[in-house]
């Protein structure tokens, strides 16, 4: 297998391209974390006293709280602590909060909850998974490959567990950055302001703690970086051609994407009933492609009824992931070490 | 004594017959197929190395299927295809590491055996040189090295001279008479004289069919008597059934 990371590795253009995204991600974060100005100088004693006189809630926070009813008998003081886009309005409204502090909220939220950036990893995963199967067969050495003992189905797990190493230290690595603006500074606990403007997190309809909450984050990235990876492979051995597998990958992974972030912006997650909506909630809620953002998978937690058992969407979608993904890396395995009738 | 057997085999493609019913045996020593460009010599390489599937037919190893023998097959298998491409980013001596785990060699051994096999191919000095930057003289005898690694039983070169000079490839010849001692060899090639230092069995290919099977000397008496001893009989003979020469 250290054969397999060696091949990725001596590609100076993916290494190159590793490094840029990793660079950019942490100069994007640590600016987020360096023009915040009035961090560190808010009282947790006062923070708590203004919770005591919420009495508004959003409407997306009463639909966090029924949701989280739902799962849970009692609704949790947790949820309510969550809501800091009061706080942070209301500060805003008595203008305690500096020019500087505004930006840095704006770039924060942007920085965390961006999930256009967040993209940069899975085009990493297409690159390299692209060029590990196509590579070979570009050049012509397969025929090497092919011709030996073990370079069929023992080089394909060979390759795959070095892909599925490298995705999931890329959905780890990346994820940290995300978080290092923020833990090893100002802690964990719910009342921390940057915690609290972390969308993602305050929306979250399930009673986790904030590490809980970003193990299972990293979870689902390291799935759907997988299923990303052994598509793409099943692409690369369909069309033998770097480019052209790379790209439908992209366009396959572009267009569930897109198609995702309209459909939450059209219907703002609500149970709006249309025939459209009902196609897309389905293709995409249940697609792999939802892992990727924590937006899309913790907020809602519909229940969705498998043999008169109800279960959450999460659920369901993790399990249609893990199964997707696993057709496709036998599918992969099959194509690989199949007889062509042509080599060319 | 090993023997592989090709049982009316049959290639087509889309608007080309490549084999057409060829029923051949290959027993231990040299075989030479010698026929000009399309005649079917890649193709019945690529199907006896059990990379492409025939239409119709089947190759059998010591009567036993190739297919189905799979990775008991490939473990006595070395292939080395017309232009030889390995791992440019790795060094002489990591492709051959490579390929020696890829052939199901044990570590220690391929680690024994690396500086005995750049040395048979004239390549002792360039164990650190990335294949990148290799001659095409030097892949091929990387390629010829990576393809005996294993001990093979049987062993298909597809033009393996090319790009070879004079020297390296008399070096050639000595490798494969020590190779056919103990095992199968297929040697596809346009160089007549080559076939006609190392050949125990030619074989004449000409579009997808088998003209002529046998060893030089039956050839040549039957064919071209008037130059029986003449070393270039056999280039009268290609002449003759393909009406050109290299």
């Amino acid at each position: 297998m250290k054969f397999e990371f060696k091949k990725i590795l001596s590609n100076k253009i993916i290494v190159v391209f590793f490094a840029v995204i990793f660079a950019a991600a942490l100069a994007y974060f640590f600016r987020a974390m360096g023009t915040f100005e009035a961090w560190g100088k808010y009282d947790p004693a006062e923070i708590q006293s203004e919770l005591d006189y919420i009495e508004e809630y959003e409407q997306r926070s009463e639909q966090v709280i029924k949701s989280a009813e739902r799962i849970k008998a009692e609704t949790s003081n947790i949820y309510k602590q969550r809501l800091s886009d009061k706080i942070i309005a209301q500060r805003q409204n008595r203008r305690e909060l500096t020019t500087g502090d505004n930006k840095a909220v704006m770039w924060f939220r942007l920085a965390l909850d961006d999930t256009y950036i967040s993209l940069l990893p899975i085009l990493f995963c297409i690159l390299i998974s692209a060029e590990l199967f196509c590579g070979e067969i570009r050049s012509g050495v397969f025929k090497f490959n092919f011709t030996s003992k073990n370079g069929r189905l023992c080089l394909y797990r060979k390759k795959i567990f070095t892909l599925m190493i490298f995705s999931a230290c890329t959905a780890v690595l990346y994820t940290a950055i995300q978080l290092v603006a923020v833990l090893p500074k100002y802690g964990l606990t719910d009342l921390n302001i940057p915690l609290q403007i972390y969308d993602s997190y305050i929306n979250c309809a399930y009673n986790i703690g904030f590490l809980q909450f970003v193990f299972a984050t990293v979870g689902m990235r390291i799935l759907c970086c997988w299923f990303i990876c052994f598509l793409t492979v099943c692409l690369a051995l369909l069309f033998r051609s770097l480019i052209a597998s790379a790209a439908a990958s992209g366009a396959v992974f572009a267009l569930l994407f897109v198609l995702y972030e309209r459909t939450l912006q059209t219907h703002g997650g609500t149970t709006v009933k249309s025939t459209q909506y009902a196609l897309h909630h389905g293709l995409l809620k249940f697609s792999p492609i939802c892992l990727f953002d924590p937006n899309g998978f913790f907020v809602s937690s519909d229940y969705v009824n498998v043999l008169d058992y109800p279960v959450t969407e999460l659920f369901v979608n993790l399990a249609v992931s893990v199964i997707i993904t696993a057709v496709l890396a036998a599918l992969g395995g099959y194509l690989f070490a199949r007889k062509r009738r042509r080599l060319s | 004594m090993n023997e592989l057997t090709l049982q009316n085999v049959t290639k087509k493609y889309r608007q080309k017959t490549a084999l057409d019913g060829v029923s051949l045996s290959f027993k231990t020593g040299i075989n030479a197929l010698l026929g000009p460009n399309g005649s079917g010599k890649t193709t019945m390489m690529n199907i006896i190395a059990d990379l492409i599937s025939a239409t119709s037919g089947s190759v059998l190893w010591n009567g036993a299927s190739v297919s189905k023998l799979g990775e008991k097959y490939r473990e006595i298998l070395g292939f080395m295809p017309q232009n030889v491409s390995l791992y440019k980013r790795f060094s002489a001596a990591e492709n051959l590491r490579y390929f020696g785990t890829l052939k199901g060699l044990n570590a220690s051994k391929t680690e024994l055996e690396i500086p005995r096999l750049l040395e048979k191919v004239n390549l002792a000095d360039c164990a650190d040189k990335k294949f990148g930057s290799f001659s095409g003289g030097m892949k091929q005898r990387l390629g010829i090295a990576v393809t005996i690694m294993n001990d093979p039983k049987l062993v298909i070169f597809d033009e393996p001279t090319a790009g070879l000079d004079p020297k390296e490839r008399m070096r050639f010849r000595d490798i494969l008479r020590e190779l056919s001692e103990s095992a199968v060899v297929i040697l596809s090639t346009h160089i007549v004289s080559d076939v006609e230092a190392l050949a125990d069995n030619i074989i004449l290919l000409k579009n997808g069919k088998i003209c002529e099977n046998g060893s030089a000397d039956e050839l040549r008496e039957k064919y071209a008597p008037e130059a029986s001893g003449d070393k270039s009989a056999l280039e009268m003979l290609y002449m003759n059934f393909f009406g050109e020469t290299e």
